[in-house]
């Protein structure tokens, strides 16, 4: 078969020939046997194709790790607090119980008489309780992670931000881009829908700084905190984004979250000795919470 | 007044045009974004094993990428999300379906046999070949037609990433593709 015809028959399929083509084209499948052989070809040479990559996409798929949600750990998290409480409850009662002065074994059983009630009070032991030792250290560091990022930790607004908010009644003011519908969703709070979005931004786009900063936020603000630090220390590594000083905040909120409190001292320790830095004094404050 | 229906329907023209213009990673993200979410809603409604799950979620999207490449699926009226559901929720239905429509018990010498019938596809024979026929091409070549003939790479995308003329990768895809129908041909 002819390179033309092979043209034709796949242009035909793609419906772009024009009225006058096409119907030259379907006179011809009528008339000439081969050329309708060659056109059955092409069509099941289109199946091949599609049942091969749709097996390869599958594959491709099936090897994604999954992301988890921050709404399983939550009750991961919500579940472990709850042990962790009732655990230190029951261990606080139980140690106030056996610390109670409690008679000695040589008390004697006849407590009627005021002298052998003199008596007993005279004898009562406390029992030692030093051995009792709580040592509830990974519990109390996942408390306070998630206690510190609680009392820092805000969704990142700006100008930006605010506007796409107020006009995203209205598809965010300018309906094709795509970039101020993110942030209407990001603003709205519907973070998913915003990281979703992101993703099928154009590539120039989506591997912009600013906008990058922008989508770490949003994938923080939905839970996926790992994936937000990466795309963070991105940021910083790259030094080129007009928000540096605001992802180095944010990258050490990730590592307070993720319990890494000596890589969020680092980035913290940098903003409270640069100058003139919007979170130097919160910088400053955060650092004095953080566990040693 | 503004809705949500608006926002759902927005949200799914814009993905349906993101992948009908051929954008990566567009397919990707969906997979990821709501996985986790299908994996539990279908556990909860289906005796299956997790990888069948796995298999449903991955049918979903493949098939909702096809019918929006082939031109079948041009809107939604719903949320993207559950009409995925609704793919996947169908698809395990199907196998369902399959399983127990066709297991039955059969008494052979005595010995209760549980026997498992594989659903029958008429066009097993067709799909072999065809697939045979494609595994036939080299490697390159099988690269080639999955990226024009299913991913939507345009011949400029492609010869950028293969560093050739358009008139080379022009030359390169038909000279494939006529490998594959005269594979199928001779098959035939």
């Amino acid at each position: 078969m002819s390179d033309r015809d092979l043209l034709l028959i796949e242009r035909y399929y793609r419906a772009e020939l024009n009225d006058v083509e096409r119907t030259d084209f379907e006179r011809r499948l009528n008339e000439d046997a081969e050329f309708s052989k060659e056109a059955n070809l092409y069509l099941m040479a289109m199946e091949s194709i599609r049942l091969n990559s749709r097996e390869l996409l599958k594959k491709e798929l099936g090897q994604r790790p999954l992301i988890k949600s921050l709404n399983r750990l939550r009750w991961l998290w919500g579940g472990i607090a709850i042990g962790a409480v009732l655990i230190l409850a029951f261990l606080y009662f139980y140690n106030n119980n056996e610390s109670r002065p409690v008679p000695a074994q040589n008390t004697p059983s006849d407590t009627t008489s005021e002298d052998s009630l003199r008596q007993q009070r005279k004898d009562f032991v406390p029992i030692d309780s030093g051995n009792f030792k709580i040592s509830p250290k990974p519990q109390a560091s996942a408390k306070a992670a998630m206690r510190i990022f609680a009392a820092y930790y805000q969704p990142f607004e700006n100008e930006l931000t605010r506007r796409a908010s107020v006009r995203s009644g209205t598809a965010a003011g300018n309906p094709d881009s795509i970039f101020s519908r993110f942030l209407a969703y990001y603003q709205n709070k519907q973070y998913e829908e915003a990281i979703l979005l992101f993703n099928t931004l154009p590539e120039v786009h989506k591997s912009d700084d600013n906008n990058l900063f922008f989508y770490a936020n949003a994938l923080l603000a939905a839970g996926k905190t790992v994936e937000s630090r990466a795309v963070f220390n991105n940021i910083l590594q790259q030094g080129i984004s007009d928000y540096l000083d605001e992802a180095r905040w944010y990258t050490a909120l990730c590592a307070i979250k993720l319990e890494d409190f000596p890589g969020a001292k680092k980035h913290l320790n940098m903003l409270a000795g640069g100058d003139n830095t919007v979170y130097q004094t919160e910088a400053a404050n955060l650092l004095k919470e953080l566990p040693d | 007044m503004h809705k949500p229906q608006d926002d759902f329907n927005a949200e799914a023209d814009r993905i349906i045009s993101a992948i009908q213009a051929g954008e990566k990673g567009v397919i990707e993200g969906l997979y990821d974004l709501h996985r986790e979410k299908f994996l539990q809603w279908a556990g909860r409604r289906f005796h299956a094993l997790s990888g069948d799950l796995e298999e449903a979620w991955q049918e979903a999207i493949v098939i909702f990428y096809e019918r929006v490449r082939s031109g079948r699926q041009k809107r939604l009226k719903c949320a993207v999300k559950t009409f995925l559901f609704a793919i996947g929720y169908r698809w395990l239905k199907k196998q369902e379906f399959k399983k127990r429509r066709f297991v039955f018990l059969d008494k052979i010498d005595g010995v209760i046999d549980y026997v498992e019938f594989e659903f029958f596809d008429p066009y097993e024979e067709e799909k072999l070949k065809m697939k045979t026929a494609m595994k036939k091409l080299s490697s390159k070549c099988q690269e080639l037609l999955d990226k024009r003939h299913y991913r939507g790479f345009t011949i400029e995308e492609l010869s950028e990433e293969y560093a050739t003329s358009k008139n080379s990768m022009s030359a390169m895809l038909s000279q494939c593709l006529k490998k594959l129908m005269d594979s199928l041909g001779e098959m035939s």
